[in-house]
């Protein structure tokens, strides 16, 4: 696998940068040589209290799964040879919130903390394989279509669950989730998705030679030796691990895995496996910049990160469907 | 169990904030009392939640038809007791067209479908403005009691209720205690809401509602742990069913630190104004005490 520094090195600083910025973004101002003491002390003062205890984990999660949406959208464009392959699209995040809807509201969560991660990706793993199975072989029309239907099924299962769900404010509340959002999160949850995000991260870095032979074409893949089956495997459980595990903490967010890739293309060319880690760095960067933006643009109530990535994000979509409809046949 | 009071209180809330202030003051003395002069109702019928409980004070169970379900299943045993002596209703038209009551008792926000139907069917319907506040209970009971024929019941209910707040008045803790209301979500209540003058009599600043007169103010946990308050109130139905909020409430610094520094108040009672608000407060003055008093021996 190549890697192109500058680039690498250069979203990194971009990245340190904003990690440092988030730390100082809140409804309470704390200097600049504050935040930097409350990174290495958890004391009870304040401040540390604040940079220590509420930014810190939620800058942490903001990178984690600010990558892990940027490896999945590399990964699934890569492999579906298909521009607007992604997590959210494809239904994997409609399918992820399910399971974790299932564990908060039918009282799982609260007999064992990862009973919302594991549903979560079991909920991510079910629906891609769906969108898989349906679209597969039918181009990128096809594909998406089975994603926007995996999504609307997901959604309507959503709906009867919290009709169905024993505590009423759940309607209220799944509404407020479902728009997702890294507000108040703790150490307890990057604890919990760490170990998903990195594991299912490793699977889908691994893909990345047999993603370039498949580049080539399907047959030219098998004859380069890539176990199609099994590179269709891998991605859908690295998928459905990272994804899955991140979107039961955050709510669905959604086009951080469409942008990501296509913004570093540039500079990288087309060959999946020179994409896929600029890809994961430029998804922190763009997550942890969308949620330093949640926090300062202040229209009343905290904007909610996943809002907030949809509104960036869908222009974008529009533009990539009529270069879509241009090139068409 | 049903909860469902809490969520048509936060959206009653939010109906009420896009209504102008004008627009849901009470009908006009002249209205209530043309409403009065027919001979008093002998079948009323409830279809809103706080106004269940004003009929229910107000008349005996022989003259009530029916009142919502959300009282039959009301977590206040007391009100689900009272319920259970009359008929049921779900707030639907075809309920009253099944029940024929004389009178029908509504609030100004909830089921307006319902309420634009029964006004074009000509069934004779009184509409009771949400009270916010003591002095809104005061004029809502006294005028339900003219619409009702039981003036004497409704002085009788508010005299009570003025002698529990005058004692709870003239006992003020020595110190305010700083309260937040929090329910994890980013919302608390603010000035315009019931809890906060149930609050201030009981002894409590609501130190979230700061300068607004808004029904729910946005406040957040960085917001919280600079505020140091003396207490968190958690509402109890967001404790009692799993729910996002129930893992929120749980952020590790709030356990920290808030562990031996909550109460939780029955929401339930604070959603809707009624003469037996002066009660809550008086409980919530008890638990108050208790809390500040565990805060002072751990001292």
């Amino acid at each position: 696998m190549r890697t192109n520094i500058p680039l690498n090195a250069s979203l990194l600083v971009l990245l340190a940068a904003l990690f440092f910025f988030s730390l100082l973004a809140g409804r309470v101002w704390i200097p600049p040589s504050d935040a930097l003491n409350g990174l290495f002390a958890s004391g009870s003062d304040l401040s540390e209290i604040i940079i220590f205890e509420l930014r810190l984990p939620r800058a942490v999660l903001a990178v984690l799964i600010g990558a892990s949406l940027g490896t999945a959208g590399a990964v699934l464009q890569g492999l579906t040879r298909n521009p607007l392959a992604e997590p959210f699209l494809l239904g994997v995040s409609a399918g992820a919130s399910l399971g974790a809807v299932i564990a908060i509201y039918f009282g799982l969560a609260a007999v064992f903390s990862a009973a919302t991660p594991l549903l979560g990706i079991a909920g991510a793993f079910v629906a891609t394989s769906i969108t898989f199975a349906l679209g597969w072989g039918g181009g990128t029309l096809a594909l998406i279509l089975a994603g926007a239907a995996v999504s609307g099924l997901g959604g309507a299962l959503i709906a009867l669950s919290l009709n169905l769900a024993p505590n009423a404010n759940a309607a209220y509340e799944i509404m407020n989730w479902l728009m997702g959002s890294l507000a108040d999160r703790s150490w307890d949850h990057v604890f919990l998705v760490l170990p998903f995000v990195v594991i299912g991260g490793a699977i889908l870095i691994t893909t990345g030679r047999a993603l370039d032979a498949l580049s080539l074409g399907e047959a030219q893949a098998q004859s380069l030796g890539v176990d199609l089956l099994h590179l269709r495997l891998l991605v859908l459980f690295g998928t459905a691990t990272a994804v899955g595990a991140a979107t039961s903490v955050t709510g669905v967010i959604g086009f951080i895995g469409l942008v990501a890739p296509h913004l570093i293309r540039p500079w990288t060319g087309h060959q999946p496996s020179r994409v896929i880690i600029p890809a994961a760095l430029a998804g922190a960067v763009l997550l942890l910049g969308a949620d330093i933006a949640t926090r300062i643009i202040r229209l009343g109530p905290e904007l909610k990160l996943g809002v907030f990535t949809s509104l960036i994000g869908t222009p974008f979509f529009f533009w990539h469907v009529f270069k879509l409809r241009k090139t068409a046949p | 169990m049903f909860n469902l009071w809490r969520v048509i209180g936060s959206v009653t809330a939010l109906f009420v904030l896009a209504v102008p202030q004008s627009a849901q003051s009470a009908q006009s003395q002249a209205q209530i009392k043309a409403q009065a002069q027919v001979a008093p109702p002998q079948r009323v019928m409830s279809l809103n939640m706080c106004t269940d409980q004003l009929l229910l004070d107000l008349l005996p169970p022989s003259q009530i038809t029916s009142v919502t379900f959300l009282s039959h299943s009301s977590p206040n045993a007391a009100l689900a007791a009272q319920a259970a002596q009359v008929g049921i209703n779900y707030g639907t038209a075809e309920e009253v067209l099944a029940q024929n009551p004389d009178l029908i008792i509504s609030g100004d926000a909830s089921t307006p479908t319902t309420r634009a139907m029964l006004a074009r069917t000509g069934y004779r319907l009184y509409e009771v403005a949400s009270s916010d506040n003591f002095d809104e209970i005061r004029q809502t009971t006294r005028e339900l009691g003219i619409v009702l024929g039981e003036e004497k019941r409704a002085q009788e209910l508010i005299v009570r209720m003025d002698a529990t707040l005058n004692e709870l008045m003239h006992s003020m803790p020595e110190r305010q205690i700083r309260v937040v209301a929090w329910d994890g979500g980013g919302f608390v209540p603010g000035r315009g809401l019931l809890f906060n003058d149930i609050l201030n009599v009981a002894g409590g600043i609501n130190i979230a509602a700061a300068d607004s007169n808004d029904y729910l103010v946005d406040f957040d946990l960085e917001e919280l742990l600079r505020a140091r308050p003396d207490l968190i109130a958690y509402a109890s139905a967001t404790l009692d069913a799993p729910a996002l909020t129930t893992q929120l409430l749980q952020h590790p610094v709030v356990r920290r630190l808030y562990e031996d520094r909550q109460i939780t108040y029955p929401d339930n009672l604070y959603i809707c104004g009624s003469p037996q608000s002066a009660d809550a407060a008086k409980d919530l003055r008890a638990a108050m005490l208790e809390a500040v008093a565990v805060m002072g021996r751990m001292r």
